[in-house]
């Protein structure tokens, strides 16, 4: 009887918080397949057959019953994000030259990810993890590669927010960004969250 | 204040021992002095006779140092033969054995001489060991001070830094290895502030903080120090010369072993080692620099990893390329000079502000500037440039001469021009004839304001001296034109981020005429540039022009308009394009079989079957009466018309690309009304590629 009380509980506050969030709603799955697609493209990764599409959020445990309630609160929510015009695919030819400088620029950056000398941020950016990993005479060069490299990420977030009609959307997809970056980086790669840097 | 302490407990040894009835052995003993700058607990002496002569031994148990807090703990001194003299107390041979902070216990042999009449102290300590090697130290304490000589060899750094860390917080971000040899003094003198100087012999150096922002590798030279300790500043005169190693203060970075380094800096005040004024300095390193002036230097720090420099400097024979990297090529990453091949040689003065260029007053000497990505190149260019960020001086004319370069594939002469420089503005004194293509562009007046903001506002007023199309279309890997390009650009004006062009361009080509007008660029310096323009094309030659773009043999004139063109990234994204034979055309109206594929493959196919075979294949050229093609582009998609609706057919109601004309007659009438963009673009690139006809 508890367990049901509990998950009736669960029910209603899946509910409540629907309700709240209506307002806000980020349609993160899209937002997911879109950062994936972009940082397959830039890690020159052909996109169909490496990604899978990711459910966002933890995959905890959750009764049948939640599951149909978080179903329930979808419909009522009506995913506000697959009717109106969002599209994070959207073309435009900023957001294409972007990714392509983007991808340009990767493979001189990726051994530097692989040694551990430059990592991820949880902003969607690179940064400086360990620079004596650089050999002193590369050390500048990469500087300006990482500070290229995260000028063109900067402006791609501005840019598929504001594609969107969504400018306030910026900082939703920049973490969407960084998720999935750390999520496919490489084993070994080392990235910052909450100012403490961790290896995957 | 260890001078004080030192010279008191001699006094306490020497003048003052306290005496017992067997003279044989004298003791002494105090439980606690002080004074200002010490506390001395638990002070023994003991002073033999023997027939050998008079030895003694001496001890404390602690000596504290109130100003650094440092804590000496047990200490002894045993003489094994005191000479004593009417002025002076002499151990030849003595053995101190004390804890130095940071090294340890050690018994170091030595001798002590003590001149009762000057209060004077020599203390040698023939062998401290220190850091891995061998330090030998000449001590003289008096009234008036300490002043200690000293010679050390292969001392290992990683050791001096663990040394120093007792004494300073100030390198604990550092570390540090390799081996010096070291000869110097250390005076502290009573009424003035500390002075140490010495020079230092590297070898394999390596230097590091923490952020790696400052490093050094492999070090070898000679460092020529001078430091005056003040209470809150060292203030210090450094020579440094190296031939070899390598070292990074982000973003600069120096490789000695391929360019020899010489340092001097003079009166450098530093108040915690990480801001430095420097009122006079020197750089050389070879051929790549020469460089002297003041500066204001601030070491890269966690939160602002960049080396801060305020300077005035005077360069002399310095190397373009050496500098760019170095200065320029971070701060201009992402923008048109982010990636320059550079070479050449730059004297002049420059003034930086906070890291950002103030002003420069330089002569370029056989430079070269070429961008990695094709986009600019400008070589032989020599001259001055008179620059500065101050509103409120006029710079001096900068003249500039160049013996080529190149705009994309676009090759242009020899030139020089007169230019006024403001903060971010360039105004051109007098007109500028670029050569180029087999004809020449004159710029009579070029001003740019405010150049790089979005506020940006310009203006040019140009001709375009006849240039070889063939030149123009091969530059961009198009096939040949025949003809020439002219024109007026009266009105090119820059404001918004948008370039207009008031006039028209008009070209010669293929016995015909083209008109360029309405050109706008939108984002002209941006990351997708948007060009906007309406073309017109007037009876051309179809002869020469599907020659040029070997189509397969055409006769006849052609007569066109782009309306609305609009390209993004140098692409056509939207346009209405028509060709079509000028009504008053009364030229031969004949075409060839290879034409007629092609066309038949544009308007979406199904000629050539028809043609290869039956008995159309003996014919190779037909006669038309029209032709036409009109391609409205949207949204990557071309709605396809022609000249005129063609009867229905089978395949519904088609439109005539091309209208036939007498016997045999052939039409080619095409059916698709929409065809992708970027598949016509193929279709008509494979086209133009291809070889000799293929009729079966």
């Amino acid at each position: 009887m508890r367990r049901i009380a509990t998950t009736f509980m669960s029910l209603f506050l899946v509910f409540v918080v629907a309700c709240v969030t209506i307002n806000v709603y980020f349609p993160e799955a899209a937002a997911i397949e879109a950062a994936d697609r972009i940082i397959d493209k830039v890690r020159g990764e052909d996109a169909d057959n490496t990604t899978s599409f990711v459910h966002p959020g933890n995959r905890r445990d959750v009764s049948v019953l939640l599951a149909f309630a978080h179903g329930v609160s979808s419909f009522l929510i009506s995913d506000a994000s697959a009717q109106g015009d969002v599209d994070f695919d959207k073309p435009s030819p900023e957001k294409q030259a972007l990714e392509n400088s983007l991808a340009a620029r990767f493979p001189s950056l990726r051994p530097y990810l692989d040694s551990g000398a430059i990592g991820l941020t949880d902003a969607g950016l690179l940064e400086f993890r360990d620079r004596s990993l650089v050999p002193l005479k590369d050390r500048n060069s990469v500087v300006q590669l990482v500070a290229a490299q995260n000028n063109d990420w900067n402006a791609l977030y501005a840019e598929i927010a504001e594609l969107n009609g969504h400018t306030e959307w910026q900082d939703s997809i920049r973490r969407t960004f960084a998720d999935r970056w750390i999520a496919k980086a490489d084993r070994g790669w080392y990235y910052r969250e909450g100012g403490v840097w961790k290896q995957k | 204040m260890a001078r004080f302490a030192v010279v008191a407990l001699l006094h306490l040894a020497f003048a003052t021992p306290s005496l017992s009835n067997e003279a044989s052995v004298v003791t002494g003993s105090v439980a606690k002095m002080s004074s200002d700058a010490w506390i001395i607990t638990g002070f023994d002496s003991a002073l033999e006779l023997t027939d050998a002569g008079l030895s003694g031994e001496f001890s404390i148990v602690r000596i504290v140092l109130l100003e650094s807090g440092q804590v000496f703990d047990d200490i002894r001194i045993v003489c094994t033969s005191i000479i004593l003299t009417t002025h002076t107390t002499q151990c030849a041979q003595a053995t101190f054995t004390l804890d130095i902070p940071g090294i340890g216990r050690q018994a170091i042999p030595g001798a002590l001489t003590y001149n009762q009449r000057t209060s004077t102290a020599e203390i040698e300590l023939a062998s401290v060991a220190i850091a891995g090697g061998r330090v030998r130290c000449n001590i003289t304490m008096n009234d008036a001070g300490v002043d200690i000589r000293y010679a050390g060899t292969q001392l290992q750094l990683a050791g001096l830094h663990e040394v120093a860390a007792n004494f300073s917080d100030a390198f604990a971000e550092y570390s540090a290895g390799g081996l010096a040899d070291i000869v110097g003094t250390f005076s502290a003198p009573r009424e003035r502030p500390v002075h140490i100087a010495f020079v230092a012999d590297l070898g394999e150096v390596s230097l590091a903080n923490n952020a790696g922002t400052v490093a050094a590798d492999g070090v070898a030279g000679k460092l020529d120090l001078d430091i005056t300790l003040a209470s809150d500043t060292t203030r210090f005169d450094l020579s440094f010369d190296s031939q070899q190693g390598e070292a990074y203060l982000e973003p600069v970075y120096a490789n000695f072993s391929e360019s020899a380094l010489s340092l001097q800096a003079e009166d450098v005040v530093t108040p915690d080692f990480s801001v430095f004024g420097i009122p006079r300095f020197r750089v050389q390193q070879e051929a790549l620099l020469d460089m002297s002036g003041s500066a204001k230097l601030r070491l890269p720090t966690d939160e602002a990893p960049t080396t801060g420099i305020t300077a005035d400097v005077e360069l002399r024979n310095s190397s373009v390329a050496s500098l760019y990297t170095n200065l320029i090529k971070i701060a201009a990453a992402g923008t048109i000079l982010g990636d320059l091949e550079a070479d050449g040689t730059l004297s002049g003065s420059v003034s930086i502000v906070d890291s950002a260029l103030r002003s420069a007053n330089v002569q370029l000497d056989d430079t070269i500037l070429d961008d990695r990505r094709g986009r600019f190149a400008i070589y032989a260019l020599d001259g001055n440039v008179d620059w500065s960020a101050d509103e409120n001086r006029v710079p001096d004319t900068s003249q500039l001469r160049w013996g080529s370069g190149t705009v994309y594939n676009i090759v242009i002469g020899s030139g020089a021009v007169n230019l006024q420089l403001g903060n971010n503005d360039v105004e051109m004194l007098g007109p500028l004839r670029l050569s180029t293509l087999g004809g020449a562009l004159l710029i009579n007046q070029l001003v740019l304001k405010d150049f790089g903001s979005d506020d940006a506002t310009g203006a040019l007023d140009a001709e375009l001296e006849p240039i070889q199309l063939g030149q123009l279309t091969a530059a961009f890997g198009w096939p040949a034109f025949s003809g020439t390009l002219s024109g007026r650009l009266p009105l090119l004006q820059l404001a918004k981020n948008t370039i207009t062009v008031g006039g028209t361009l008009s070209a010669q080509a293929f016995d015909g005429t083209m008109e360029v007008s309405n050109l706008r660029i939108e984002q002209p310096f941006g990351r997708v540039p948007r060009l906007y323009a309406e073309l017109a094309f007037r009876d051309l030659d179809l002869r020469r022009v599907t020659e040029a773009f070997s189509f397969g043999l055409i006769q006849g004139r052609l007569s066109g308009d782009v309306l609305g063109l609009t390209m993004q990234n140098w692409r056509p994204v939207a346009m209405d394009m028509h060709f079509y034979t000028p009504a008053d055309d009364k030229s031969q109206h004949r075409i060839s079989q290879r034409a007629v594929e092609n066309l038949a493959s544009v308007g979406g196919g199904g000629a050539a079957a028809v043609l290869s075979t039956g008995f159309l294949k003996f014919f190779d050229v037909f006669a038309y009466d029209r032709i036409g093609l009109r391609c409205v582009l949207k949204d990557g998609v071309c709605k396809m018309s022609g000249a005129g609706p063609a009867k229905s057919g089978p395949q519904g109601t088609g439109f005539y690309l091309v209208k036939g004309s007498g016997v045999p007659r052939i039409d080619v009438v095409g059916f698709r009304n929409t065809v992708s963009w970027p598949r016509l673009v193929q279709q008509l690139a494979a086209i133009t590629r291809a070889g000799s006809p293929t009729v079966n």
